[in-house]
């Protein structure tokens, strides 16, 4: 299959440190990697993302991998035994990375607007509607906070659209935001509704994904 | 010292290969030194002075220090471990090789320091008796550093106060992390830990003993060894965290 | 090896646990599915990546406490006695064994 795989800069893995043989010109895969033994999550194996387990990650780098069969699913990665870089998603970029930030603070946005319709409170909808960037957004949802404190979205929202446009550091953690955020709206957390709202809002993450940086649809 | 001493186990077996079935295996992450201390030993029984040698540069900073924690002065430590180091050689014969060679050391090592230290007529209390349960907890960072219960991000690095969040050290050059001036900042550091998390710190990140080594020389479990280095390392960092934050 | 943690709740790590879990995640001492949870975390959270590479520099520094060599004196003190044990362990081979 064809998976994803989060490197760090200089070509190592991000927790084990597995310095990945790298292709030695484009177009062309990496040297194959194998492990010895029974594939264990987090000890011995290849781990890589299909497309929907992408938003669970985060990495300065995104590289399309070749597994060859048996592959385990373990939840939020995939173990291979077997495997090969193909390519570098160069589409993954820093401004790929805000892109994608403010697309789930727009997102939760609408979220928002929706439920608080959907709880009486046009005129806070209204207001965000009127946001034309993330800056005012990030206000207008901060003024919300105090003007309607039962409104715990409101908060989520001001996170989201003011980390949105700071450093790569609050960058990275808005899609987590934005999910947490949509399952709090579904359900209170631990409880199947919050799980719904959270995975619902991961499936989105992992279609924006798949469409912007143009991965492969058969890793999904 | 391997790349990444701290990860042994972690994703070990990785090989790398062509395309045949049969790949090359990579050396293990955490990769032996040239002298295995399972080799010196064999050496030291046919008399070889050189495995003598490697094998007190090797430990004797290590137990010189595991030793200071017993007794009351460095001319007592130093008494401690020549006598650990008599009582090695003398014992060597009857090694029968159950536990290691670092292990069997050490554990000489509590013994001769344990006695000098009931001869001074101190009392420390000894790490056997420490538990994990029963011991008061100590946690690795101020609370005020994290968003407090009832707010959304409880529990979460409070990012609206710079200061607080942690910055890896990454404007620390290498050189200085491995200078003679943070050596000393750190040595302080260590002698001012409480004894148990000292030894524990001692054996695991200075010696370089295993987990189960480390348990057997502290006559503690496993699991309470780790606690003991957990707050031992937590309480370090804070110590050099402070150092190097003062201007 | 299931996805049990996807059947279940799966419960995301707060920093103030992280950092308590640290040594556990060094000595490759979690339970996979935790592991797994906390490089989660990790990869969204730059505080805790952050306060894990200080504790892997603290260790760094401490191990450089190892390096303090032997003085001459002391280390030509214990040589003479390997020599002196040597010697006895040849004249008398039967001892100890």
């Amino acid at each position: 299959m064809i998976g994803y795989k989060f490197l760090n800069p200089d070509g190592t893995g991000p927790y084990s440190g597995f310095s990945w043989p790298l292709p030695l010109q484009q177009d062309l895969p990496s040297a194959w990697v194998e492990v010895r033994g029974r594939l264990q999550l987090c000890r011995n194996g290849i781990h890589a993302c299909r497309v929907a387990q992408l938003p669970y990650w985060w990495g300065p780098q995104l590289w399309e991998i070749e597994l060859t069969e048996p592959i385990t699913d373990a939840g939020r990665v995939v173990l291979g035994a077997r495997g090969r870089l193909l390519r570098q998603v160069g589409a993954w970029d820093e401004l790929t990375m805000r892109r994608y930030a403010q697309a789930c603070a727009w997102r939760l946005r609408d979220h928002s607007m929706a439920r608080l319709r959907a709880r009486g409170r046009a005129d806070a909808a209204h207001a965000l509607a009127a946001s034309t960037g993330l800056d005012s957004l990030a206000a207008t949802a901060t003024a919300l906070v105090d003007a309607v404190p039962d409104e715990f979205i409101a908060g989520y929202l001001a996170d989201a659209a003011s980390f949105a446009t700071g450093s790569m550091a609050l960058v990275k953690a808005v899609p987590y935001v934005t999910a947490h955020a949509a399952g709090c709206a579904s359900g209170q957390e631990r409880c199947p509704a919050y799980e719904q709202g959270y995975r619902a809002e991961r499936q989105w993450q992992a279609a924006w994904l798949a469409e912007q940086l143009g991965l492969c649809s058969a890793a999904r | 010292m391997s790349q990444r001493p701290l990860r042994r186990q972690c994703h070990a077996g990785l090989a790398e290969g062509g395309d045949e079935a049969d790949a090359e295996v990579l050396p293990a992450p955490h990769s032996e030194p040239l002298w295995a201390d399972d080799v010196l030993l064999e050496a030291l029984i046919r008399g070889d002075e050189d495995a003598f040698s490697v094998l007190l540069e090797r430990y004797h900073a290590c137990l010189l220090r595991v030793a200071r924690i017993y007794v009351s002065s460095n001319a007592l430590a130093e008494e401690a471990v020549q006598e650990t180091w008599l009582g090695f050689l003398g014992s060597l014969p009857r090694f029968e090789r159950r536990c290691s060679l670092r292990t069997w050391l050490f554990a000489i090592l509590v013994r001769c320091a344990a006695r000098i230290r009931d001869h001074e007529g101190r009392s420390i209390p000894f790490s056997a008796v420490w538990n994990a349960e029963t011991a008061p907890g100590e946690s690795a960072l101020e609370p005020d550093r994290f968003f407090p219960s009832g707010h959304r991000w409880s529990g979460i690095w409070r990012l609206d106060r710079a200061e607080v969040v942690p910055t890896g050290w990454v404007d620390i050059p290498e050189e200085r992390l491995l200078s003679q001036e943070l050596r000393q900042v750190i040595g302080r550091l260590v002698d001012s830990l409480p004894a148990a998390q000292r030894e524990a710190f001692i054996l695991r990140d200075i010696a370089g003993l295993t987990t189960e080594e480390a348990s057997c020389v502290l006559r503690v479990t496993p699991n309470n060894q780790r606690v003991l280095l957990h707050r031992a390392r937590s309480r370090l960092r804070r110590g050099l965290e402070r150092y190097l934050g003062s201007p | 090896m299931t996805s049990d943690f996807e059947a279940g709740y799966f419960q995301e790590l707060l920093c103030q646990e992280l950092v308590e879990l640290v040594t556990d995640y060094l000595d490759g001492a979690m339970v996979p599915g935790d592991q797994l949870c906390f490089e989660q975390h990790l990869a969204r959270c730059d505080g805790c990546a952050h306060y894990l590479a200080e504790i892997r520099k603290t260790v760094k520094v401490g191990a450089t406490l190892g390096k303090e060599w032997i003085t001459p004196a002391a280390k030509a003190q214990l040589l003479s006695a390997f020599r002196g044990w040597q010697d006895v362990a040849r004249t008398h081979p039967q001892e100890g064994r």
